[in-house]
């Protein structure tokens, strides 16, 4: 095929999408979608619209209702919250569906009689044509999910001055979306010659697809948990199942029914879930620190501080942060310990409580007031309760803070004191108040505080569960090249049935 | 030395295509029954026949939109299944529809680089191409707000956009009004003036019949007959003779001369041998009438054609 018939076929592409109507309707739609971006500005402590009022958060919490929890900054809360809504419900749902509606029609009328004389009569291979047409929803899709992702990434890097790059791949995901329906869409169509048809069948088989894959995901869950594992063995303490039982045909059946199944069907609902990793593959997302065992993370590393021995440590020492600049003070210093929560019986024999951080952290506290009251601290110890981690009830984080040396050369101190699952852990913070101003140190603590999360819940729900074990380097059938290249595998033979199809067509 | 004849661009050999023919049905609807084609360069080739005799199959099985056919097929040397055969082919099928998103230029444009050809060349040929279809006030509306006969003199300029060295016409006249037509029929015969092989699938005979020097009949498949079109309507024996003045008494003066006297408005018509002729020739100047014309009657295609099929289809009513 020579440049000017690819040329030809692209200014053909290029015409039959921009003279399309529901294109130009998207197109108005997204920039709906965009504006908010450029007329609102979330900043740390206010948010302006159309950039000459401000609210502060509090007036819009309480105003509109919107709750922002006290452990995450607002503002990247709330421009996340947005490109979530945006690109994985309205672009990621309605907007892929709109999409292969108003492209459905794209094969099935080049299909008609007269249009398909004229056409083919060209010297061009019908492969090349059907091609073109699939190209063509490409297009399609490609110009307004770039519109929208990088109309709102520029939008919040002007206005906000957030600028999250791992973004831009949310469009390349709508794009892979929305690749994989149209091949079955081009497929239904060269078969049916109806749009009505292939807007059907590809909508049955989204859902479907996505419900095998989500039966898949709970099937897994329940095979791979913990508490189903646990479950299981109280079962078959209680008698109700024995151990050398074996599963019934019919399960078996549905089982690798279930297995066929979701191996061969795209795996369209891994979408969001590669845009995510996509991001942090970007942005070097991946957690600073990693407790493995206990699945506590946290996100980055103190400002200005670098982790000393592996980011997955196993807490037989502290974890150590010393600063990045070898000339800077040497007090400044962050470490973390661990301890088991279950303490060994007293010498009485006495079976003693396990360990909770109120506890641990009145006691610490106790001890600094009386070397508060011997003169040894430069400023009186203080105690502030906070809430951190998320999920429904979130978990309880207790902090000490005091001042230790001379008034002239004081150093700060915090600890941290939080437990989770049969952990209790302990933050200690050391920064020489001539490192740091008052202001600085806040923001500086803040940011080290957002950055911790509990990580993969012994509770969590089967798609979370399935989130936390898809990944790149996961086993074949939780790793994302596998959904990847199954998922485009199904489109490539949906593609090369249409052509085998539609070469043995008769027009 | 002599020059080796130039080969022929069309070659068909013992063609046949059955439709609806599956696993589950073994007997189809045969189609094309065993044709034997040539065309050479700069023929008008008009192709004839009634409904489903086969004629726009033919059409299609040379332009690759049919397959599953059995047989040899040939066009500029390539099998049809191969796009590159078709890359010197202009095509106007019967009921086209172009695109309909694109403008007339557009079209032309598309179609013609579609076809191989260089971009600022294929611009160059759009507006002459346009200018002989009439259509260069509407080029650049969009498709769909053209009339049935736009689109058609669009779909004959397209047909053309790439210069083809043949050019399939099926009913290239269907739906143009009596202007349209004239400036088609004078289109066709300038491209036989270039060269250029015309292959003109229609139902209007006469039309057929003024532009079309080689003519193939087929019914049922068959090719029933072909050649020029003075070998398909043969004389008849009459003979029409156009006078300056006819005489009330004209069968008196010629006395018997010959068969079946039909008067005309301007002469009458006779049927005769040659020395007939000479005796009537005689009997006029004696009576001293001037002859203006004699023509000797042909059949017309129209007959030669209903009579062929009627001859093939013995149900058939004329």
């Amino acid at each position: 095929m020579n440049k000017n018939i690819r040329r030809a076929l692209y200014e053909d592409a290029l015409q039959q999408v921009l003279d399309n109507r529901v294109f130009r309707l998207l197109v108005i739609l997204v920039l709906c979608l965009v504006a908010p971006t450029f007329l609102i500005g979330f900043h740390p402590d206010h948010i302006s619209l159309l950039w000459f009022w401000d609210y502060n958060y509090q007036e819009l919490t309480l105003g509109l209702g919107i709750p922002i929890p006290n452990d995450v900054r607002p503002d990247e809360l709330l421009i996340k919250g947005m490109q979530t809504v945006v690109i994985d419900g309205l672009a990621g749902m309605i907007g892929i569906i709109f999409c292969i509606a108003a492209t459905a029609f794209f094969v099935p009328r080049m299909l008609e009689k007269g249009a398909a004389d004229t056409l083919f009569s060209k010297p061009v291979s019908r492969a090349t044509l059907l091609f073109t047409r699939y190209c063509s929803g490409l297009l399609f899709v490609g110009v307004l999910s770039i519109a929208l992702v990088g109309g709102m990434y520029l939008g919040f890097a002007l206005v906000s001055g957030y600028t999250d790059t791992g973004f831009l791949w949310s469009a390349l995901t709508l794009i892979y979306l929305y690749a994989i329906l149209h091949a079955f869409s081009v497929l239904v169509a060269t078969i049916t010659r109806s749009s009505v048809a292939a807007i059907l069948l590809v909508l049955m088989m989204f859902s479907f697809s996505g419900c095998i894959h989500r039966a898949w995901i709970f099937k897994e869950y329940s095979q791979e948990t913990t508490a189903f594992k646990v479950l299981r063995a109280e079962m078959q303490e209680k008698g109700d199942i024995q151990e050398d039982d074996e599963d019934s045909t019919a399960i078996v059946i549905l089982t690798n029914a279930l297995n066929g199944l979701h191996y061969t069907l795209p795996k369209t609902g891994d979408a969001t879930t590669i845009t995510k990793m996509l991001r942090e593959a970007v942005e070097g997302m991946g957690p600073a620190l990693e407790d493995t065992e206990a699945d506590v993370i946290l996100e980055d590393n103190p400002t200005g501080m670098i982790l000393m021995g592996s980011s997955t440590p196993d807490f037989s020492s502290p974890v150590t942060w010393v600063p990045e600049d070898q000339d800077a003070d040497p007090r400044q210093k962050v470490f973390i310990l661990r301890r088991d929560r279950e303490q060994a019986p007293s010498e009485s024999g006495e079976t003693e409580r396990r360990l909770v951080s109120s506890r641990v952290a009145s006691t610490f506290l106790d001890e600094l007031e009386e070397r508060d009251e011997r003169g040894e601290l430069a400023e009186a110890p203080e105690k502030e309760r906070r809430m951190f981690g998320g999920g429904r009830r979130g978990n309880q984080l207790i902090v000490v803070r005091w001042a230790e040396g001379s008034p002239d050369d004081a150093l700060r101190r915090a600890r941290f004191f939080f437990h989770f699952a049969d952990w209790l852990y302990q933050v200690d913070l050391s920064m020489p108040r001539e490192a740091m101003s008052d202001e600085n140190y806040e923001e500086w603590e803040s940011d080290f505080f957002y950055g911790l999360r509990l990580g993969k819940d012994q509770f969590l729900g089967p798609m979370q569960w399935y989130e936390g074990e898809f990944g790149w380097n996961s086993p074949w059938k939780y790793n994302a090249y596998f959904s990847i290249f199954t998922s485009l595998g199904f489109a490539l033979l949906c593609l090369l049935f249409s052509v085998f199809r539609l070469n043995r067509y008769d027009f | 030395m002599i020059d080796a004849p130039a080969p022929p661009i069309i070659q068909v050999r013992n063609l046949h295509k059955v439709f609806g023919k599956s696993l589950f049905k073994k007997k189809g609807f045969p189609a094309l029954c065993g044709v034997d084609l040539e065309v050479g360069r700069g023929q008008v080739f008009g192709l004839l026949g009634p409904n489903g005799a086969g004629k726009t199959t033919l059409i299609k099985v040379l332009l690759g939109l049919t397959r599953g056919w059995t047989g040899e097929a040939e066009i500029f040397g390539r099998p049809p299944l191969d796009p590159l055969s078709r890359q010197k082919v202009g095509f106007l099928p019967e009921a086209h529809r172009l695109p309909p998103y694109l403008t007339g230029r557009q079209v032309m444009h598309l179609f013609g680089m579609m076809a191989g050809g260089n971009s600022d060349e294929v611009k160059a040929r759009i507006g002459p191409l346009l200018e002989k279809v009439n259509m260069t006030s509407s080029a650049d509306r969009k498709i769909r707000e053209y009339s049935k006969g736009m689109q058609q003199r669009l779909g004959l300029a397209q047909a053309l956009v790439h210069q083809p060295e043949i050019v399939f016409l099926d009913e290239p006249t269907d739906g143009v009004d009596p202007v349209g037509r004239a400036s088609i029929r004078e289109m066709v015969l300038d491209l036989k003036e270039r060269g250029v092989t015309v292959f003109i699938n229609s139902h209007l005979l006469m039309e057929v019949e003024l532009i079309c020097d080689h003519v193939v009949i087929m019914d049922k498949g068959k090719i029933l007959v072909q050649g020029s079109i003075d070998e398909l309507t043969p004389r008849t024996g009459a003979v029409e003779i156009d006078l300056s003045e006819t005489p009330e008494d004209i069968e008196e003066v010629l006395n018997g001369v010959g068969r079946g006297f039909k008067l005309r408005d301007s002469g009458f018509q006779l049927e005769l041998n040659e020395d007939e002729m000479d005796k009537v020739i005689d009997r006029l100047r004696q009576r001293g009438l001037s002859i203006r014309s004699i023509t000797p009657r042909r059949l017309t295609l129209e007959q030669a054609f209903i009579g062929l099929i009627k001859e093939d289809q013995p149900g058939m009513r004329p």
